[in-house]
């Protein structure tokens, strides 16, 4: 008989945190020592370093070890390698026996790479997340919501709360649940999820078949790195995982009223390893992508996150890589505030990233006329200045805002700035 | 090394585009007060830090500015001046993209480790006891908006640190939300509504504060939060200029 592939679910446990709370008070004093010490948030950040170098340099061989471990000791759980995200709907397509409704969690790689090419081919998406955020409402109270939570540092709170061993043997019901792990332990397959609610969790219990989507870069070493980046995920990330999302406005078919399948037919468990261009990011000058644990703390400031009408939580990583993967067409709604820069837990420079991604873009692409004009502002600048009793006065004129709307880009509407004839460099020759 | 040269009461003042061509009261202000703390300012051959010409992919310009800038400004450093700067993206440019684009280049890293924000500089010649501190009272309230590229800077705002120091100012409100502005995106009229959009936030936090004045370290958070609200904006500098009396 073979043993069942390990399925660890962590969840913001604050039972644990209390209890540790009455111990301090009950055995302080000699039994001091026995107290679990909280690591430091810089320690932390250090040793999630460590885990994700360790993801960028290896991950090739983290991939063949992880395939053979997995056809060794679960063959039970089916296996795909699939090169790009055409290929991994296809074999979703292709297993899905005729179901078409498909139930995920708030995985970027689900949503983001998987999910167009799925309801290209005739799928129902819905998120089971969003789901029961419909039942609870959003409530302000909800700890995961609150702020400055990541500075009081929760880790302490965060365990694995449920052990599976491959799919439970309970009812099931008719439809697929596609779900994107968090991280997955190579030396032995442990697959982690970060849960809120229970969705996920009831996704695993009740879909006839589902299938588990990890992308590359969710590989780590051995399960207890995994366990490390899973909890470094939630606590970094706890403030964040309600940003962009809201209870959904249309109505959905609900799980719980769904029917089981027609046939007694055991529970499928699928696992798609997905590249999709990951190998490659790994080895490139994006390579500090690699580094990311998903925790979408980068989204915490990001002022433009509210632009981009998502129902799945968008963060700046996310926007950069899908561009990257060629998924997205355009990073030109960054306006380079730095913001995620300051957040991120990694210390990943995403501004850097993201203009190197711009830049790399232009000298494949070439570069608009408008964005060519907008390049020399300080040409610009001397020509307005050269004219200053000129342009001044026609800046604000119509007939002459509407053209220039068309040539550089720049809206009819905006205010822009006086020249002045003597600049302050010419004043400070005269005075200075 | 930076402590060092800042002891040598000579700056060099980069001034940026914004101050040159559309602002340059800030600029005469700086230098007034400079003169007020016994500084030797020069101002020499410069041109746009590079920035605004990164942003929209115009790399070979963006290199060409920002090797004349390291040699002109690098020299400098070699005798003895400190760099400093009004805009505070002028700052984070030269401070933290200097070294990043120009890697390996030693003159870009002098460049970067003796650039200083205007306000960063003022306070460590007062924690060392040089700043000239009559300042005449200025019963003013204040609303002061941090540029997201003060705050990328990680040098803890040293703006209002140094606005604190003129009696009778009352620093009402500190924001920290973006403008929406980022340089000439907010400009665009592929940003525009999204500009205002972000900017609202900020509008709205002005209205719930109101004070005598609007304070910001940037000329385009400036210009935003003019268009948006029909009040003036001053730089720091020009209330630093008016405590001293100049």
């Amino acid at each position: 008989m073979n043993q069942d592939l390990p399925i660890w679910i962590m969840e913001p446990e604050l039972t644990q945190k209390r209890d540790l709370s009455a111990r301090k008070l009950l055995e302080g004093g000699q039994k001091k020592a026995l107290i679990p010490q909280t690591p430091s948030i810089d320690d932390l950040k250090q040793q999630l370093r460590e885990i994700r170098e360790y993801t960028r340099q290896n991950i090739d061989s983290l991939a063949r070890e992880l395939q053979t471990n997995l056809t060794q000791h679960y063959p039970q759980v089916k296996l795909k390698l699939a090169a790009d995200n055409i290929e991994a709907v296809r074999y979703i397509t292709q297993i899905s026996d005729g179901i078409k409704l498909i139930s995920t969690n708030n995985s970027s790689v689900v949503n983001q790479e998987l999910k167009p090419g799925l309801l290209a081919n005739g799928f129902r998406v819905i998120n089971s997340y969003l789901d029961e955020f419909e039942v609870r409402k959003k409530e302000i109270l909800d700890y995961w919501d609150l702020p400055g939570l990541r500075d009081k540092n929760l880790w302490g709170s965060f365990d694995v709360s449920i052990k599976m061993a491959g799919l439970a043997n309970t009812e099931s019901k008719k439809y697929l649940a596609l779900l994107g792990v968090n991280a997955i332990a190579a030396e032995d397959g442990t697959v982690f999820f970060l849960q809120h609610f229970s969705n996920i969790y009831n996704d695993l219990k009740q879909a006839s078949k589902v299938i588990l989507v990890v992308g590359l870069d969710k590989l780590v070493k051995s399960r207890q790195d995994a366990t490390f980046q899973t909890k470094g995920m939630g606590m970094f990330g706890m403030e964040c995982v309600l940003l962009g999302i809201g209870p959904k406005p249309t109505k959905t078919p609900s799980i719980a009223k769904l029917s089981p399948p027609p046939t007694n037919k055991e529970r499928e468990l699928y696992l798609v390893l997905l590249d999709n261009g990951r190998t490659d990011l790994a080895k490139s000058n994006f390579s500090d992508l690699f580094l990311c644990i998903g925790c979408r703390v980068c989204n915490q400031r990001c002022p433009i996150r509210h632009s981009f009408d998502a129902d799945h939580i968008w963060t700046p990583k996310n926007y950069l890589s899908q561009f990257l993967y060629g998924i997205s067409r355009s990073i030109d709604t960054c306006l380079h505030c730095e913001a995620c820069r300051l957040e991120c837990p990694l210390d990943i420079d995403l501004p850097l990233l993201m203009w190197q991604a711009k830049i790399d873009h232009a000298q494949k692409h070439g570069r608009s006329l408008q964005h060519k004009l907008l390049g020399m502002p300080e040409m610009l600048a001397k020509l307005g200045t050269a004219f200053a009793f000129l342009t001044n006065g026609m800046m604000r004129t119509k007939l002459v805002r509407i053209p220039m709307e068309f040539v550089t880009g720049i809206d009819r509407r905006t205010k822009l700035p006086r020249f002045h004839s003597q600049t302050f460099r010419k004043w400070f020759k005269k005075n200075g | 090394m930076a402590e060092d040269l800042a002891s040598n009461k000579k700056v060099v003042y980069y001034t940026g585009c914004f101050a040159n061509y559309y602002y340059p009261e800030v600029g005469e202000a700086l230098v007034r007060v400079l003169g007020k703390n016994r500084i030797k300012v020069i101002v020499p051959e410069q041109v746009c830090c590079g920035l605004p010409m990164m942003a929209k992919g115009n790399t070979r310009g963006a290199y060409k500015n920002m090797e004349l800038n390291t040699r002109v400004l690098s020299q400098a450093v070699s005798d003895g001046f400190v760099l400093i700067t009004t805009c505070s993206s002028c700052s984070l440019f030269l401070k933290r993209d200097y070294p990043l684009w120009m890697a390996g280049s030693e003159l870009a890293k002098q460049v970067s480790q003796n650039t200083y924000h205007f306000s960063e500089y003022l306070l460590i010649l007062h924690d060392r006891g040089w700043l000239n501190t009559d300042f005449r009272p200025l019963p003013q309230t204040v609303f002061y908006h941090t540029p997201c590229h003060l705050t990328a800077q990680e040098i803890d705002s040293p703006t209002v640190k140094l606005l604190k120091l003129i009696p009778g100012i009352t620093i009402k409100h500190v924001s920290k939300e973006c403008c929406g502005m980022g340089g000439a995106y907010g400009y665009e009229k592929a940003n525009y509504e999204l500009s205002k959009e972000i900017a609202d936030k900020l509008y709205r936090e002005i209205k719930e504060n109101p004070t005598h004045r609007i304070v910001t370290d940037c000329g385009g958070c400036k210009l935003q939060i003019e268009a948006g609200t029909d009040r003036k904006v001053d730089h720091p500098i020009i209330l630093v200029r008016e405590a001293y009396g100049l």
